[in-house]
């Protein structure tokens, strides 16, 4: 689907954190490229560096950038909706002042998630820092060309049948730059809907369909939605460009009902049962845990559950019995 | 940043050499007794809110104030946090969500009038914290829906403007230190808050009233800096770590208070006449070690195990030398921006570089630090944040370091008589003592 190390080295700027608008890093041209995880490498360096409550994906990246893999790349943006994201930024620009890593400008993007004026006005702000970093102008920004992606994004998600594996790499290929894929044929007869914590790779997506069924969505930040709502392409960009990000549902800062926003998702992909997955440094889905499980036993869709996993789990086992449970 | 110094869930007690000491203690247990009385017996209007939130605001418009940290380590001295923590598990929490934060929910969710102190947390007008870490929004989104209330979340802004040696310049040049549109932000939230207690209270702020309070804070924390650089210069140390916390938390709690005034002063005259006399806190003062993180709750008599065992003096914790830089404020007639510079940072200096190794490695200088001991809560991404690289500059700086694996407030994985002879083997494995305390 995608060569990883062909689009870092085509990308001129990269990303970590899924609510930093393309808009901005892909305008004038540019290619944007999360900063990937790929690589099962010891992380012997990052660990020296990064606590144990840091997320697994933040020890490779730092071990990747310890080792130069981004040193292309002028600058990196790491957004402030995520812990894990806005600490790495810090302990990054202090490994680049020891002199202990190099590699590309570290930037943080300030988005502000509270729903007051105050908040929505600092995230304004924010995208007008950033575009001023990026030397950006507001008419640059690429509205429409990422609300395209989004339409193909949309349709793709409301078109999939099954084949998770598939469409889990594609998301997965579809932040480290533009993919086009045809979808796969086929439709699932167990339809599972998959949230908690993004995982790795594919791993829950294959375990799953071992089991004999498919993951047809995914209500975390990973899904095939997660450049979030439509940007209005009338009006002033900056103001239209905050208002969709703060629109977003899904991110550890984001606010409301997460056991109502649950089962809207899954009623929403026709899925038959939810599976819940949780990884051990997880500190902000874990406290919906319980409401989560409440409104889905409510409203009478199976779950499993499984909280406190290693990143790198295997579930065959777990969804093999669920699904076995459920079918007898 | 507890305050309590009664009966606790395991460990042991501490000595307290100061009379000042006493006199805090018996303050803060009077003050949980009147709290009481105009929270549950009068329904006096009442705000929950986080450590580092902006207190000042309370005090002035005379809002009751519920922190909670002094609430969670109340319950803990009631011996009541491993049942909480089980009412946690069984609603379906999961067992390493963080607990430092939670224990307060965790008490109203088990809904237990019987048992609970206070009978349980009346309906409060308002929940407010600052949001530093991915779960206290959650935390306190949940907290105010079970208490049937409003929550005011407060932003964490990004710090892009970084300067290490922030400490030297933060009572003058606060708002190039702390960056003005962080400055800024802040001034603008507070008054959202104002506004919204003002409508939810009925009471009113008084600019005035808060000039008072601002000027009074400035008098109260110098005297608790002056008596930090005391206790960083004299030899040998005079005053445990025991009696530096209370002394220095409970005024704060209340700052700005003529009580919190006269408090630091009396500690500060305390401080200083020990070390007229040469008194120190250890018979046998023999190494000095600095203590990062939260002060480990439930076995407070850790540390002087360390003194009366090796003559290994606690000499440094955050909270007392915090006073200074993060609390002295230089008015110029703005006094909600320099609350807001003292407010917009106070969590970020103290976990996150360059801030945190920057001050931490100044400090151990100016107090002549032989070893570190850093705590390092397993299930807490926020209270482990920065402990790493400032090990790695303490241990560049030439201070030996050791990281504890424990929880502050979790007893469950903390044994006294362990952790005491784990850190004994760490100064003789560094070449600070001779054998081990085992």
């Amino acid at each position: 689907m995608i060569n990883l190390d062909t689009l870092l080295a085509e990308a001129d700027i990269g990303f970590v954190g899924l609510d930093i608008p393309l808009e901005v890093l892909t305008a004038n041209g540019r290619k944007a490229c999360h900063l990937p995880w790929d690589r099962e490498l010891p992380t012997q360096r990052a660990d020296t560096w990064l606590e144990s409550g840091f997320a697994p994906w933040t020890r490779r990246m730092l071990e990747d950038w310890a080792e130069r893999r981004f040193d292309r790349f002028e600058q990196v943006v790491f957004t402030r909706g995520d812990d894990n994201a806005q600490r790495l930024y810090y302990y990054i620009c202090e490994l680049q002042k020891r002199g202990e890593i190099k590699g590309p400008k570290p930037v943080i993007f300030d988005v502000a998630y509270i729903r007051r004026a105050t908040s929505a006005g600092r995230t304004r702000d924010a995208l007008t820092g950033l575009c001023a970093q990026l030397g950006v102008r507001s008419d640059d920004l690429a509205i429409a060309a990422v609300n395209a992606r989004r339409d193909v994004m949309t349709a793709w998600q409301a078109g999939r049948q099954g084949d998770g594996p598939f469409w889990e790499r594609l998301t997965r290929a579809s932040l480290f730059g533009e993919v086009v894929a045809t979808p796969p044929a086929g439709q699932t007869a167990r339809r599972i809907l998959l949230a908690g914590t993004p995982p790795p790779d594919g791993r829950l997506h294959d375990a799953v369909e071992r089991a004999g069924a498919s993951i047809i969505a995914e209500a975390h930040d990973r899904s095939l939605n997660w450049l979030g709502p439509r940007v209005a392409e009338d009006g002033d960009p900056i103001t239209a460009l905050a208002e969709a990000i703060l629109g977003r549902t899904t991110g550890a800062r984001t606010f409301g009902d997460r056991g109502e926003r649950l089962v809207a998702a899954a009623r929403a992909a026709h899925a038959d049962a939810v599976l819940l997955w949780l990884i051990e440094e997880e500190e902000s889905e874990v406290w919906h845990v319980p409401a989560q499980r409440a409104a889905l036993a409510a409203a009478g869709i199976p779950a499993l559950v499984l909280t406190r996993r290693a990143w790198l789990d295997d579930i065959t086992g777990e969804i093999t019995n669920f699904l076995t449970e459920r079918a007898a | 940043m507890s305050i309590e110094t009664g009966p606790k869930e395991t460990g042991q007690r501490s000595r307290k050499d100061l009379a000042c000491t006493a006199v805090a203690t018996a303050y803060q247990k009077a003050f949980g007794a009147e709290l009481k009385r105009r929270v549950v017996d009068d329904g006096e209007p009442f705000v929950v809110a986080q450590a580092d939130t902006p207190h000042e605001i309370f005090h002035a418009m005379d809002i009751a104030l519920v922190t909670n940290q002094w609430w969670s380590a109340y319950i803990s001295a009631k011996q009541l946090s491993a049942r909480y923590f089980d009412v946690m598990a069984e609603r379906g929490y999961p067992a390493n969500s963080c607990k430092y934060c939670s224990l307060g929910l965790a008490c109203t969710l088990a809904n237990d009038p019987k048992t609970a102190p206070w009978g349980g947390l009346p309906k409060p007008a308002l929940l407010v914290a600052r949001l530093t870490c991915d779960c206290i929004q959650h935390v306190f989104e949940q907290w105010a829906q079970a208490l049937g209330t409003e929550f005011f979340p407060i932003e964490a802004p990004a710090w892009e403007h970084k300067e290490g040696d922030w400490f030297r310049h933060s009572r003058t040049q606060w708002e190039r230190v702390y960056q003005p549109d962080r400055v800024q932000l802040l001034v603008d939230e507070m008054a959202d808050l104002i506004a919204v207690l003002e409508q939810r209270t009925g009471r009113r702020f008084d600019a005035a009233k808060f000039h008072h309070l601002m000027e009074r804070i400035n008098e109260q924390e110098g005297y608790i800096a002056e008596a930090a650089e005391m206790i960083g210069s004299a030899r040998p140390c005079p005053v445990s770590i025991a009696d530096q916390m209370p002394n220095t938390m409970i005024p704060q709690w209340h700052r700005g208070s003529d009580w919190a005034v006269e408090h630091a002063r009396r500690f500060r005259d305390e401080v200083a006449e020990r070390v007229k006399a040469g008194i120190g806190a250890a018979a046998n003062e023999r190494i000095r070690l600095m203590w990062i993180g939260a002060g480990v709750w439930h076995d407070p008599g850790f540390y002087q195990a360390l003194e009366d065992r090796l003559g290994a003096v606690f000499v440094w914790s955050m909270y007392m030398p915090f006073a200074g830089p993060q609390y002295i404020r230089e008015l110029d007639g703005r006094d909600m921006h320099a609350l807001a510079s003292r407010i917009c940072s106070m969590n970020e200096v103290l976990h996150l570089p360059p801030w945190m190794n920057g001050w931490m490695t100044a400090e151990a200088d100016r107090c002549g630090i032989d070893a570190a001991i850093v705590l390092v809560p397993p299930d807490n991404r926020l209270s482990q944040s920065g402990t790493r690289l400032t090990a790695q500059a303490l241990e560049q700086a030439g201070v030996p370091v050791l990281a504890l694996d424990g929880d502050m407030v979790d007893a469950k994985s903390w044994n006294h008589d362990r952790m005491v002879a784990q850190v004994a083997d760490f100064l003789a494995q560094r070449g600070l003592i001779q054998g081990t305390a085992a």
